[in-house]
């Protein structure tokens, strides 16, 4: 069973967020064979099709774990693909789920993901309604603003203008936006991965209520896989990730920025030398998104730093980092 | 660039900016600046750099084809006018490499950066091939590449002529310090750019003196120098061998990739198409090689021909011969002074050296009328290579009884005895036909069959003793000093009308020395070193040295192609 809590940013505020993964049958775009590059969060969707009534079912299961507990709760829910997708959920399982969510006090923030273009006003509206006092937010893939690398290393399938209009629709159904980036999509430096980061926050953030830094990992069966097997790819570093993230809550305080760095310190993973520090310096991310206090990554021993800084003003591709 | 000196595919070349000017083979941050990386996706304007990379996608070498048409069709929207670099992404989906090539013509670049090399150099066959494909189609262009120095003697030779020395400071975070047996062994002083230094200067050096093959036979750190070297000899001979300037030195045989030097293979394509036995001849021997050369002038040919002489008299007029050996496997008589070479000898012969030696004997005894007795005089393996030729021509050989080496006295008595039973005899005529065969053979190895009968007919002289000058109806034609030979204008010019080779074709009046610019068309044959004739309207208006090959000098738009020597 794919749920569980940790240690997250409610609402603003430092609380625990439940991550239920929906089975769903997963993404459309994976389904037509036209998957994003990185990922491979549809292979974990059931092959067998779950009925609609059993997925609420689960979600109720899920909730078991806080209820009547003690929040502030954040409820996020994935389903390997789009919760607004009719094909994965249908509109009267969607009430249903926002209904039980609805009743439960403890949870103050829900967060659902979908693609722009299957964002839609009635489909958010809706649901708004039934959870009228709580932060409803809508979780837009972006990955970058900028539509070329979109395109060519990331298999994207829309465009900034697609994610601009979907983050209108969504404030004007009464929700929140929360904008994914990738850091480091396949075919940068280290050092065009920041500042494509840099560049995109900057565009979307007229839209955007969270940023949440995803930070490449390597998923199983990807090209991003493929070309890291061949080491023509590196994840970033964390130095990668902590310089985006604190520039990035520098420059927009008022704005959430959360990153969950899945894999730091591991091959597959962000990191920096592989040494101990790389789990230190991923658990320092984790504390600031849920406290949203920089103060826990401006503070990191320089440990390994001199060597991404040499790579990084240098623009060096990641085939140039294999050594013998 | 300009290419000032070949050896192989690499090159000594000059790299000219506004009033700066540098030599290659060059580090990038040492003798030139080079921008960085310069993303398509977050293009940057040139800066105050040598080198500007043009915006490019940084594909890796394993790229699938859905993403590399994706990034094809956006890379002709940039501006490439405004840089002088290209970044290259070395792909295994070799079939895209084309259109990359589109843009680099068409913008005229004066450096490719050879992106994926650190992977590239791990796939033997693509390594090589790509740095073909690139050398050939863009003689003047500068190849950089990022690569650790234990690989620049290696990657000069095939073709690239700088490299990146960014990502080696890498190894001084890392605390390894360079060795001469790195990868295997590393000091703990980090030394990355000094140590790239040294090697580049040493490459260099081995360049001014023709002694790259050399240092890149003795620089094996790692699996992939040896492959690399073995594929591009095995499946890339002519593109080696093209570049390769006429041998002048001595050559030093010496690790087990020599014997697939492009020399070696050269000399083989030469004694089968360049070589034609003279016309008197009724004898045919066969002598094992000698370690002193010219091998006449060693003991043991010394004994051999006081043996032959004491045997046939005036006769040894009509003998010829031909000497065995390894790795260019036959020499014939005259073009002893040619192969200049020096090889371990340890008796032990391997298959590689037998067999070739083998084929190329079987098909020299063809040119010989099938009526003359073949007698060799040898022993050990070369008893083996006569008998698989024998066995693989049909002809037969007859061997002398050899005991104790080829010198004993028993041997050479021998050698006499099975002489005396042909009763030949040679006349003055015979004696100064071989006379001038002897010249003529040398020009059949420069010029191609025809070219000796073309500057030293039957009515032309030959004057002098050391330096022997040939005339032709009172006109010199050229000069022939144990070997080393000269052409006149006049006698190039006799060259061209009866074989037609060796011509560079010009349309200017001939002042200087001829630029690659100026190169209509040229003989395919051309070899950087080679003496050629620069031909105006069907008439040879000058003699010089080739400093490219002649596909090269039609291709190039930079530097000098053919070194000017004297006009007519």
């Amino acid at each position: 069973m794919t749920y569980w809590t940790s240690e997250d940013n409610v609402a603003g505020k430092t609380g625990t967020a439940l991550f239920i993964i929906l089975p769903t049958i997963g993404c459309y775009r994976f389904r037509v064979g036209e998957p994003c590059y990185m990922c491979s969060y549809p292979t974990a969707a059931p092959k067998v099709k779950w009925c609609q009534e059993a997925i609420v079912n689960y979600v109720k299961e899920a909730l078991k774990k806080i209820e009547g507990k003690k929040g502030p709760f954040a409820v996020r829910m994935f389903t390997s693909g789009s919760f607004l997708d009719n094909g994965e959920l249908k509109p009267e399982t969607r009430r249903k789920i926002f209904e039980v969510l609805a009743d439960m006090d403890n949870v103050e923030e829900i967060v659902i993901e979908s693609r722009s273009e299957l964002v839609r006003y009635d489909a958010v509206r809706e649901l708004a309604e039934i959870v009228p006092d709580k932060h409803f937010e809508v979780a837009i893939g972006l990955e970058t603003a900028n539509d070329d690398i979109a395109d060519v290393s990331i298999n994207k399938g829309n465009t900034f203008a697609d994610f601009v209009k979907a983050a209108e629709i969504t404030h004007k159904a009464g929700a929140k936006v929360k904008t994914y980036l990738l850091l480091k999509p396949i075919f940068l430096s280290e050092r065009d991965g920041i500042e494509d980061a840099k560049e995109s926050i900057i565009k979307a953030e007229p839209y955007t209520d969270t940023f949440s830094i995803n930070i490449t990992d390597i998923q199983k069966g990807t090209l991003y896989e493929r070309l890291w097997e061949k080491k023509e790819y590196r994840p970033p570093w964390l130095w990668s990730a902590v310089e985006v993230l604190i520039w990035a809550k520098r420059k927009f305080p008022e704005k959430r920025i959360l990153s969950d760095p899945v894999g730091a310190g591991s091959k597959r993973g962000p990191h920096n030398c592989l040494t101990d520090y790389d789990k230190v310096i991923g658990k320092a991310i984790k504390k600031f998104s849920a406290t949203q206090d920089l103060s826990y990554i401006e503070n990191l021993k320089p440990e390994c730093r001199d060597r991404w800084e040499h790579i990084v003003e240098n623009g060096l591709l990641d085939w140039q980092l294999v050594t013998w | 660039m300009e290419i000032l000196r070949h050896e192989g595919p690499g090159r000594l070349g000059r790299v000219r900016l506004g009033d700066y000017s540098f030599r290659t083979p060059a580090l990038a941050g040492v003798d030139f600046t080079l921008s960085p990386f310069n993303s398509f996706f977050h293009p940057k304007e040139p800066g105050e750099y040598d080198f500007n990379l043009a915006p490019s996608i940084p594909l890796g070498f394993y790229t699938p084809d859905e993403v590399i048409q994706k990034a094809l069709g956006r890379l002709w929207s940039v501006k490439h006018e405004d840089f002088n670099a290209f970044y290259l992404p070395a792909l295994r989906r070799t079939e895209y490499l084309e259109e990359f090539f589109k843009i680099i013509e068409r913008y005229n670049f004066d450096a490719v950066y050879l992106g994926n090399s650190k992977i590239l150099i791990k796939e033997y066959r693509y390594f090589v091939r790509i740095l073909r494909e690139l050398r050939e189609r863009f003689p003047n262009i500068m190849i950089i590449a990022d690569l650790e120095p234990f690989f620049y003697p290696l990657a000069v030779y095939l073709g690239v002529d700088a490299f990146d020395t960014r990502s080696l400071k890498l190894y001084d975070f890392e605390g390894k310090g360079f060795t001469q047996f790195s990868p295997f062994l590393w000091s703990n002083e980090p030394n990355s750019l000094d140590f790239a230094r040294e090697v580049i200067l040493l490459v260099r050096k081995a360049l001014e003196e023709g002694k790259l093959r050399y240092l890149v036979e003795n620089f094996f750190p790692t699996q992939y120098n040896a492959g690399i070297l073995r594929i591009a000899d095995l499946e890339h001979p002519d593109y080696l061998e093209k570049y390769t300037p006429i041998q002048k030195e001595t050559v030093y045989f010496i690790s087990d990739a020599s014997i697939r030097r492009p020399e070696v293979k050269r000399w083989h394509k030469r004694v089968l198409e360049r070589f034609t036995p003279p016309k008197n001849v009724e004898i045919l021997l066969l002598f094992p090689c000698s370690a002193k050369k010219p091998y006449s002038f060693s003991r043991s040919h010394t004994l051999y021909r006081r043996a032959v002489k004491e045997a046939l008299g005036s006769g040894t007029s009509k003998v010829h011969e031909l000497i065995l050996t390894s790795p260019f496997g036959v020499v014939p008589r005259e073009w002893e002074w040619l192969a200049k070479y020096d090889i371990v000898v340890t008796g032990h012969w391997g298959e590689e050296e037998i067999k070739p030696a083998a084929e190329l004997l079987a098909k020299t005894l063809e040119k010989y009328p099938e009526d003359i007795p073949i007698i060799a005089h040898l022993d050990e393996a070369y008893v083996e290579i006569a008998k698989l030729a024998s066995e693989l021509s049909g002809r037969e050989i007859i061997f002398t009884d050899v005991k104790n080496g080829t010198t004993s006295h028993e041997s050479l008595r021998s050698l006499t005895e099975t002489l005396r039973e042909f009763q030949i005899e040679g006349t003055k005529e015979d004696r100064t036909y071989r006379y001038f065969e002897n010249i003529r053979k040398v020009f059949d190895f420069y010029f191609g069959i025809g070219a000796g009968e073309a500057v030293l007919p039957e009515n032309g002289q030959v004057k002098g003793s050391k330096m022997l000058r040939i005339f032709v109806e009172g006109q010199q034609t050229g000069t022939f000093t144990d070997g080393v030979i000269s052409v006149t204008p006049y006698g190039m010019q006799r060259i061209y009308d009866a074989v037609k080779s060796y011509w560079v074709k010009i349309d200017f009046e001939l002042r200087g020395d001829v630029f690659a610019v100026g190169v209509e068309e040229a003989d395919p044959r051309i070899r950087p070193d080679d003496i050629v004739g620069i031909v105006r309207d069907e008439k040879v208006v000058g003699v010089g040295k080739a400093v490219l090959s002649g596909e090269e000098m039609v291709k190039a738009r930079k530097g000098v192609a053919v070194k000017v020597r004297k006009r007519a």
